[in-house]
């Protein structure tokens, strides 16, 4: 069982815990996790035969350097993307049986800015990070996905989504030329905040609430992520299913309290 | 007299005042604030339509009567039909065409382009969308997805409450599982317990909806929460079998569907044979295989972003138009018609204590800064914690806006102020809420502790 680390610039003890599984109809599970101590990440491969599971790996493995060389800034999380986006295309085009494979990502890491580590979610494609605080869920992430798209044009009605001929099409997706832009989000840890970082197959699988209600029910993060995969291939599995939880223990903010009014310092 | 009257397709909302008749192509939910404009007239109307800036301001097609002659403005695809069968058509100026028209005419039609497959203007929606509109009257199509949102309320600013945090006794493991049949709401900010009135209405459509009771929610951005932004039309609620507790599913694994990419040049018109297999009455579990859309014709712009025109440098970076000089290697930019993008990240700041955040979004930085959750993840900045024990900063201290190629800081009624020093210039204190244009080099200073340098790189 992972201790976890403290995040630095606080006091905040960060535990993550993964689970992944093939689902019930599929015969390979493409999809890839890494729950490291400071990179934690879900990507989901596709293309025919086993190449689905050749690009996700090669984007987790990427990820992985994160582990070693701490990123410093944002833009070091993207350009490991779009190494990884360099690497699948030059596998693509050595290996003719991996042509066209390519994978989402996306996945919450941890930045130095202001001498504090704020977390950096990022993303590309339909897998989801989505945070709980609070009591309450929602989705971080936006999916670069056909049917997101159509839900913002008003074309289409959230209860449509399940039946829509595109409802697998993602827009955007490592593994293209040019590679594709890479969402970023910062935002500062927060004592009790969980992480659920997932591929579609299980948000395909249960809805927003039934996560939230799994995700929060059990304190230990890795019981947290296999109840979550168990629920997904119960309810259907009809995709591979993949989980990392990432737990920020509870406690004080220390940087929650008044803003204290500095003497001379209110000039005319 | 001429008469003035008006025609519109999908995509585009109808909206009449008193003396003036217009098309404008925006989301269905813009309909109040555009309508309320139009009640005070055509210059009110103008003003909201270009509230965002005229580079991203909506096509449109209006008229309005100027004694015996008929003022017709449009601007993108809007278009206008004379009785003589004479279209008006924007012809591409900027940021809009007017014309007179005289008494001789007898009938003045604004209206609006008939969603065709091809895009015939760079900021119009994909083809693909359009093509698909055709289902519903009047569809929520807007341009550049959320960024032409009309603000019209503008409450006043408040300092952030302190937020007693709600540590409510959680008995950890008794989550129970809810009865079964009672149906769920699929939500896209969900709480314990639901709140009896949420309406089930569509996650997307549910734009910042009033703050949670339970919450103080980001009190210092009125604009992020400026009238709540109107909530586009109810969806109804949609009840999923789905139950809470995962329930087995005792069917064996049917056979492996392969969802086809949808071959290129689709225009998802196709509604291919209704699925052979509804979901609803799924008897078994079926294999959802991802595609990407690489494989497609991309045809459609980047709907995360905003969009803005942009010239290009010999070097290929972007600048606004108009710009001598390539905002980020100074080469000269040679003369070119400006063509329409998603937005590029328009620079880094950098932060004294350490770290550089990429202004791909906007920024709002505080000791513990904090938004409206449920903000789209697309208009949502990033949020950087800064300073240190002594408290100086603000929860929620000051915000970097983007407005179109435009850096704008704004501080948010702090406590102990914001500087801002543009390059060369003496730092000057931002009055709370005021916006302040920077410009790269420049340096923002949060209550004397923590810097901000705005740098574009090269």
């Amino acid at each position: 069982m992972r201790a976890g680390r403290v995040l630095r610039g606080s006091s905040m003890l960060v535990r993550a815990g993964s689970a992944t599984d093939v689902g019930r109809v599929r015969e390979h599970n493409e999809d890839s996790v890494i729950a490291g101590n400071r990179v934690f990440a879900v990507a989901d491969g596709m293309g025919g035969h086993a190449a689905g599971e050749v690009a996700s790996r090669i984007v987790v493995d990427a990820l992985t350097t994160l582990e070693e060389h701490p990123p410093t800034r944002p833009e070091d999380v993207t350009e490991v993307l779009r190494e990884a986006n360099r690497r699948i295309l030059e596998a693509a085009a050595e290996h003719p049986e991996l042509r066209g494979m390519g994978t989402t990502v996306t996945g919450v890491t941890v930045v130095d800015q202001g001498g504090r580590e704020h977390w950096v979610v990022f993303n590309v494609g339909d897998s989801r990070v989505y945070r709980l605080v609070d009591n309450r869920m929602h989705q971080v992430t936006r999916d670069h996905s056909e049917v997101r798209e159509l839900l913002d044009a008003g074309l289409l009605d959230a209860s449509e989504v399940s039946r829509h001929p595109l409802r697998n099409v993602i827009t955007r997706s490592l593994g293209t030329d040019p590679a594709p832009e890479v969402d970023v989000w910062v935002l500062p840890p927060t004592p009790g905040e969980r992480f659920v970082v997932c591929s579609d197959g299980l948000s395909g699988e249960l809805d927003d609430r039934d996560i939230m209600l799994l995700a929060r029910q059990y304190a230990e993060p890795q019981n947290a992520a296999d109840e979550l995969v168990g629920a997904a291939v119960r309810a259907g599995g009809r995709d591979n299913v993949s989980v990392v939880v990432v737990a920020v223990e509870a406690g004080e903010d220390d940087d929650d309290a008044d803003t204290a009014p500095r003497a001379g310092l209110h000039r005319p | 007299m001429t008469e003035v009257r008006s025609s519109v397709h999908a995509g585009f909302l109808e909206i009449t005042g008193p003396d003036v008749v217009a098309v404008v192509e925006v989301a269905e939910r813009h309909r109040e604030p555009l309508e309320a404009a139009a009640a005070d007239g055509m210059v009110t109307l103008l003003d909201l339509l270009c509230s965002r800036g005229l580079l991203v301001m909506p096509s449109f097609a209006l008229a309005t009567r100027h004694g015996d002659v008929v003022r017709v403005l449009l601007r993108g695809t809007g278009s206008a039909l004379l009785d003589d069968g004479t279209v008006l058509e924007a012809e591409a100026r900027e940021p809009w065409r007017e014309v007179e028209v005289d008494g001789a005419a007898a009938t003045v039609t604004v209206t609006s382009p008939e969603p065709e497959p091809e895009v015939a203007r760079g900021w119009r929606r994909p083809a693909r969308l359009r093509a698909g509109a055709g289902v519903q009257e009047s569809s929520n199509v807007s341009i550049g997805g959320q960024d032409v949102e009309p603000e019209v309320v503008e409450p006043e600013p408040e300092v952030v409450e302190p937020e007693p945090e709600v540590v409510e006794p959680e008995p950890e493991p008794v989550v129970e599982p809810e009865p079964e049949p009672e149906p769920v709401v699929p939500q896209p900010d969900l709480t314990l317990p639901p709140p009896e009135d949420s309406p089930g209405t569509a996650p997307v459509q549910r734009v910042a909806p009033t703050p949670p009771p339970d919450r103080s929610i980001i009190d210092s951005v009125p604009w992020r929460t400026a009238g709540g932004a109107p909530i586009a039309a109810e969806a109804p609620a949609t009840p999923t079998p789905a139950a809470a507790a995962p329930v087995a599913d005792p069917t064996p694994p049917p056979p492996v569907e392969h969802t086809v990419a949808p071959e290129p040049e689709p225009e998802p018109e196709p509604e291919p044979e209704p699925d052979p297999r509804p979901v609803e009455a799924e008897e078994a579990p079926v294999a959802d295989v991802t595609t990407s859309r690489g494989s497609l014709p991309r045809s459609d712009e980047d709907l995360d972003r905003p969009v803005v025109l942009a010239v290009l440098c010999p070097a290929g970076h972007h600048s606004p138009p108009h710009a001598g000089r390539c905002r980020t290697c100074q080469r000269e930019i040679p003369p070119q018609q400006p063509a329409p993008i998603p937005r590029p990240s328009l620079g880094v700041l950098r932060i004294s204590t350490g770290g550089v955040v990429p202004l791909d979004r906007g920024v709002l930085l505080g000791r513990s800064p904090r938004v409206n959750e449920e903000l789209p993840a697309n208009q949502r900045p990033h949020l950087i914690r800064v300073g240190g024990v002594d408290r100086d900063i603000s929860r929620n201290h000051a915000e970097v806006v983007l407005e179109g190629w435009h850096v704008l800081v704004r501080d948010l009624g702090s406590t102990n102020g914001t500087t801002v020093a543009l390059p060369g210039e003496e730092p000057v204190r931002l009055r709370p809420t005021e916006d302040q244009g920077i410009e790269p080099g420049t340096v923002i200073t949060l209550a004397d502790e923590v810097s901000l340098t705005y740098e574009v790189e090269g």
